[in-house]
């Protein structure tokens, strides 16, 4: 009776453990802000946001003060760019969709990506606003990856 | 409520320059238009793009664009094809278009993001649902072109999509978070009564009795891959309605059922299926599954398919012809109505969402 309870312990333990370790295959690293560079995305990323990018409509058109996830801050009024403490907010919004080191895995990434180009055909469902980036090698959507490739050490993290 | 503004209200010389930028590209389209009789244009507004792609359904082919409109959200006409009506997402705005002149003629500031509109058939209010919380029904006058009331939501939950009756009496929006749609008295200009359902509702659509007034409600729901009927009068569900459940189908968290539009005759319902990718036709009153028409799917390069997401569907003024925004596939399917047949696919822009009907009639130009 003893080894039968333990072994349905052990299996109990062993489910959990499993558990938790497919949830964060799924899901983005929770500590992710911690992990990510913020000067970089201040300076590099967070502009993208910002650009007019051929015949799409910026990411912030849709994207200010949104339902969905993905939800930037409102710019100030009379105002082309973002403040420090702004920025901040951007930032811890943007992590929460981020796999630290994994572009392919961050749904900041994969959701814009045509999904012919590897993009999620998410079961969220597709993108309202298209296929914003068409190739992994836009130059935009590297500069995504090449932030979210670089984990910087919690030492140094901001 | 006020959005914040936008970074291109931000620069007012460039949405200058954008808006007569538009107004030329539409001047022209309109000069074109007008010389024949009876014009009928189906506009497409790409969502994701900074353009509406402008049908014709005689060739079916895409004959111009209006431009510099980024992130466009709506556009619908006047019954007299006198004037249109442009919202884009960033901005609390109604834009309205003389359609004789191409010039965009004033910007009615709204209570909040535009979400739909809807003109009234009598020609003399526009209906505009807003996005933003708390939810509210801004009623424009067509005539004074001024934002003559808002309607707030009882529950302060954001509306989506807006249709109105045939006797210009109500109009009706649902609630994907609220789980009801509401009436508003447009004579009266307030919620005239809520319709609670167990889940949020996307589209609607209403069949009207012969004095105009609502007779069948369809809402499609949120988490059902098929739709709800409503007695208007009685306030009564009638019938939960699936679609014919097919074998894998395209995986989605919700909005399975997206898009509807009901023929101009009153008599066929067709609502578009995402995970089924398809369009199906349903008789009306009984209900009766006519038929259906699959949508195209996008191939990957791992050999696996997408559906085209399926968004809104409209009829050419005819009934002959319905137009269907294909969001994922970036395209227009046409639809023979009658037959039940796909026409063609239209490469459209960006992610192609609503569907105004431009109908000039003949001498009016």
């Amino acid at each position: 009776m003893k080894i039968v309870s333990l072994a349905l312990i052990i299996i109990g333990i062993s489910g959990f453990v499993l558990f938790c370790c497919a949830q964060t295959e799924r899901r983005p690293f929770v500590g992710a802000a911690k992990l990510l560079d913020y000067e970089v995305f201040k300076t590099k990323v967070e502009p993208i946001f910002l650009k007019k990018r051929g015949d799409h409509a910026r990411c912030y058109v849709c994207h200010e003060n949104s339902r969905v996830a993905f939800n930037l801050v409102p710019l100030s009024a009379g105002q082309d760019g973002w403040t420090e403490e702004q920025s901040r907010r951007n930032f811890q919004m943007v992590s929460a969709l981020i796999v630290p080191g994994e572009p392919t895995k961050s749904r900041l990434l994969m959701h814009p990506l045509d999904p012919r180009a590897g993009g999620d055909p998410s079961p969220l469902g597709v993108h309202d606003g298209g296929h914003q980036f068409s190739s992994q090698d836009d130059p935009d959507w590297m500069v995504l990856a090449d932030w979210v490739r670089k984990k910087v050490s919690t030492d140094s993290a901001q | 409520m006020q959005s914040s503004k936008t970074a291109s209200q931000n620069q007012p010389g460039r949405y200058l320059a954008r808006l007569r930028a538009l107004s030329a590209v539409l001047f022209g389209l309109v000069l074109a238009a007008s010389l024949q009789a009876s014009t009928v244009r189906v506009y497409i507004v790409n969502d994701g793009g900074t353009t509406i792609s402008i049908i014709d359904p005689a060739t079916n082919t895409v004959v111009g664009a209006v431009h510099d409109v980024e992130g466009p959200e709506t556009i619908h006409f006047s019954p007299d094809g006198s004037q249109g009506y442009i919202a884009k997402r960033a901005e609390s705005i109604l834009n309205i278009l003389d359609t004789k002149t191409g010039k965009i003629i004033k910007r009615v500031p709204l209570s909040g993001r535009p979400d739909d509109l809807a003109v009234t058939p009598d020609g003399k209010l526009v209906a505009v649902n807003i996005q933003d919380k708390p939810g509210a029904l801004d009623i424009v006058d067509a005539k004074s072109l001024e934002n003559i009331k808002t309607i707030p939501t009882p529950n302060g939950q954001w509306l989506h999509d807006v249709i109105v009756t045939k006797d210009s009496k109500y109009a009706i929006a649902g609630q994907p978070d609220g789980d009801e749609a509401v009436v508003f008295d447009l004579v009266g200009q307030k919620v005239a009564f809520e319709l609670p359902l167990d889940e949020g509702i996307m589209p609607l659509e209403i069949q009207s009795n012969a004095d105009g007034s609502g007779k069948l409600l369809f809402l499609q729901l949120r988490r059902t891959n098929g739709f709800a009927v409503f007695d208007f009068a009685k306030r009564t569900l009638v019938a939960k309605v699936n679609f014919p459940e097919v074998q894998g189908g395209f995986k989605l968290r919700d909005a399975f059922s997206h898009g509807m539009a009901l023929s101009p005759d009153g008599k066929t319902l067709l609502l578009a299926s995402r995970p089924n990718n398809a369009i199906y036709a349903y008789s009306l009153p009984d209900l009766k599954l006519l038929g259906s028409v699959q949508l195209p799917e996008i191939k990957l390069a791992n050999g696996t398919t997408l559906g085209a997401s399926p968004n809104w569907i409209a009829f050419t003024p005819d009934g002959k012809l319905a137009y269907i925004s294909n969001t994922a596939a970036n395209s227009v399917s046409v639809i023979d109505a009658e037959a039940l047949k796909l026409v063609t696919n239209i490469p459209v822009g960006e992610a192609p969402g609503k569907i105004g009907v431009l109908l000039i009639p003949s001498g009016k130009r």
